[in-house]
């Protein structure tokens, strides 16, 4: 510590460039980490703020709820198995909305997903703005991202394909499938207003969270639902099947890991490059007597404090960064990822330090004196 | 030759031997030849006593100091540092003994370039993980005339004020033996003198051991004895 930091303290500038290489890779990784939240949550949070532990469809449908259509003796069935845990029934429309009142009024088409579900339901949608519904046959509740498109309370919309006139009168936050906006209205009418290009059917199950932490469906269950031809997957399980779903999260995983190591690999080599310089040095205290693991400790805490600081700097620019981001740039920041995205470029940059001190050992302390 | 220096000659011949070599010599391989660059000695450094040790370039000064330092492994003999032994020891314990027991001063003072004076010493604190003695550390940089400069950097010190930060980080941990290889080579020899006479002054008030390695003449009447060494071979002089 001592060493690491007073040279630190000798020549900041020396090492100020250190810093930087790895503040602006760290930043570079934050934020592509909170886009690569942000959009993957997009993906999600319509799902998982529905309290489900999971979504049950037909085995045909190849995991791919939208060729999933369960008939009327298979939701009977699905329904029957899963009675205990609590269950609803989930008609998905994907649809485009053209408002025809209000302000939206007119030529602007958004693309969005109805769920048609029990509006009473542990699957109902939490209401921040406006009111829940009443008059179930033609009032949904919508995402608050459609208000981009200027969308307010009152707006009436219809779906391409169906001539039926719904009504806003709620706006629920967070709620977005496959990164499109939700809208929630009564299954029955939805059903009933299909658009004429889609088949009216109740595409899967949602299983509620038993009230036991069972996260999944028990072994019992999954065989009553295998006969009937249905299949139940986690609601992680599901998320999963999300089209681009998991290749972006790994192609963001791989992305943010690969920026980690080039910034550690950096380090390494500006720490090496600097350790080989102080060559003499190093001898000069070995003859003393210092041990070299002292001095390796030295080199290893110097890697960690210059990385550490560069994450942090990386850090505060992300965070204001994040401030002046408009709204429609899905971005979010995970904690946990951030601090795992931390202790990764500390620990790649300890390893580095290490590498790059560790021919201290093999230095002869008897040159410093011959 | 002052009295003070005399007083102090008569006190080291009846001090306790700090530093024994006992049939040391030390022979370097190099491809197919052996070179002997120091002949089977026998010597004795006793507690108080500054030993020059003179000689031309090639003949085995280095080598002599970097065996009594334990910082190298001498092919044959043995090398007692306050009675016990340091031949044989593995690296790491002679690092160790080093450290706690002996000071080098170095040519160039070979001094850490980013530390500060007070730092310079601090550093063996660090190591060993001990307190730093303010009240000691004060005293030697004031008794070596540095104390104006104790937040200084190196880089901003002239070639003798180095010199005796050296010393002062040499002597400051109280080690049973200074080591000086050439202390005073980078230096004119007025400031020579005057820094050899700081390494005598404080061995002799200490009553520590020390050895100096130099080819400057001009600085053995500071020594309470001065050994020759040629191609290998140490006598008196
Ligand atoms: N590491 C080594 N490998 C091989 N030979 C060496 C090595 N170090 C020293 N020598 C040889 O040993 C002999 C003594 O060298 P040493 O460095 O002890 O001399 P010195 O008296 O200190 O000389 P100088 O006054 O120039 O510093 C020389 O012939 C030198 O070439
Ligand atoms: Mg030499």
């Amino acid at each position: 510590m001592f060493l690491a930091l007073r040279e630190i303290r000798h020549q900041p500038s020396k090492f100020a460039l250190a810093v930087a290489v790895v503040a602006l890779v760290a930043y570079l990784t934050f934020f592509l980490d909170g886009l690569a939240n942000g959009l993957a949550s997009s993906y999600r949070t319509g799902i998982e703020q529905r309290d489900a532990a999971a979504v049950v469809i037909t085995e045909d449908s190849n995991e791919q709820i939208n060729a999933s259509f369960l008939s009327r003796d298979q939701v009977e069935a699905g329904t029957g198995a899963l009675a205990a845990q609590g269950v609803d029934e989930l008609a998905l429309v994907a649809g485009t909305a053209r408002p025809v009142s209000g302000a939206a009024s007119g030529e602007t088409r958004s693309d969005l997903y109805v769920f048609g579900l029990d509006l009473g339901g542990f699957a109902r949608p939490q209401v921040v703005e406006g009111r829940d519904v009443v008059d179930a046959a033609d009032e949904v509740v919508v995402d608050d991202s459609l208000k981009r498109d200027g969308w307010g309370l009152g707006t009436v919309f219809q779906l391409v394909g169906s001539e039926h006139r719904w009504t806003v009168v709620g706006f629920t936050h967070d709620d977005t499938y496959t990164t499109a906006p939700m809208v929630f209205a009564d299954r029955q009418a939805v059903l009933a207003n299909t658009p004429n290009t889609l088949v009216p059917a109740v595409n899967a199950l949602l299983v509620h969270h038993a009230a036991s932490d069972e996260q999944t469906v028990p072994e019992r269950t999954r065989q009553s639902l295998d006969d009937a031809g249905l299949q139940a997957l986690s609601t992680q399980e599901f998320i999963n099947t999300l089209s681009g779903y998991s290749a972006q999260v790994a192609t963001f995983s791989l992305m943010v890991a690969a920026l980690i190591v080039i910034a550690a690999l950096v380090l390494a080599i500006f720490l090496y490059v600097l350790n080989l310089q102080k060559k003499p040095v190093f001898g000069i205290m070995k003859a003393r007597g210092v041990p070299t693991n002292y001095l390796v400790r030295s080199g290893v805490v110097q890697a960690a404090v210059l990385s550490a600081t560069g994450v942090l700097a990386g850090f505060a620019l992300t965070a204001a960064t994040s401030l002046v981001l408009p709204e429609q740039i899905p971005f979010r920041v995970m904690p946990g990822q951030y601090a795992a995205i931390l202790a990764a470029f500390v620990l790649c940059s300890v390893i580095g330090g290490l590498i790059s001190v560790r021919f201290v050992s093999r230095i002869d302390p008897a040159e410093a004196i011959a | 030759m002052s009295a003070g220096a005399d007083r102090a000659r008569r006190a080291a011949q009846d001090g306790a031997p700090v530093l024994e070599l006992s049939g040391v010599s030390k022979q370097y391989r190099q491809g197919d030849e052996t070179i002997d660059a120091l002949h089977a000695t026998d010597l004795t450094v006793r507690a108080g006593e500054l030993v020059g040790v003179l000689g031309p370039s090639g003949s085995g000064k280095s080598t002599l100091l970097t065996v009594m330092g334990g910082l190298r492994t001498p092919s044959a003999g043995r090398v007692l540092l306050a009675g016990r032994e340091i031949t044989g020891l593995p690296e790491k314990e002679r690092a160790r003994r080093r450290h706690r027991e002996m000071g080098f001063v170095l040519q160039d003072a070979g001094l850490v370039p980013y530390l500060r004076v007070t730092d310079q010493l601090a550093l063996h604190d660090k190591v060993e993980r001990t307190a730093a003695d303010e009240a000691r550390r004060a005293g030697l940089l004031e008794a070596l005339g540095i104390a104006d400069h104790r937040d200084k950097y190196p880089e901003e010190l002239s070639g003798g004020e180095r010199q005796r930060v050296a010393i002062a980080t040499a002597l400051y941990h109280d080690p049973q033996v200074v080591l000086a290889d050439e202390p005073t080579a980078a230096l004119d020899s007025g400031r020579a003198k005057v820094v050899a006479r700081l390494l005598a002054e404080q061995t002799h008030e200490r009553g520590r051991a020390a050895v100096m390695v130099t080819h400057d003449e001009r600085l053995l009447p500071v020594c309470d004895r001065v050994l020759r060494m040629s191609d290998g071979a140490l006598s008196p002089c």
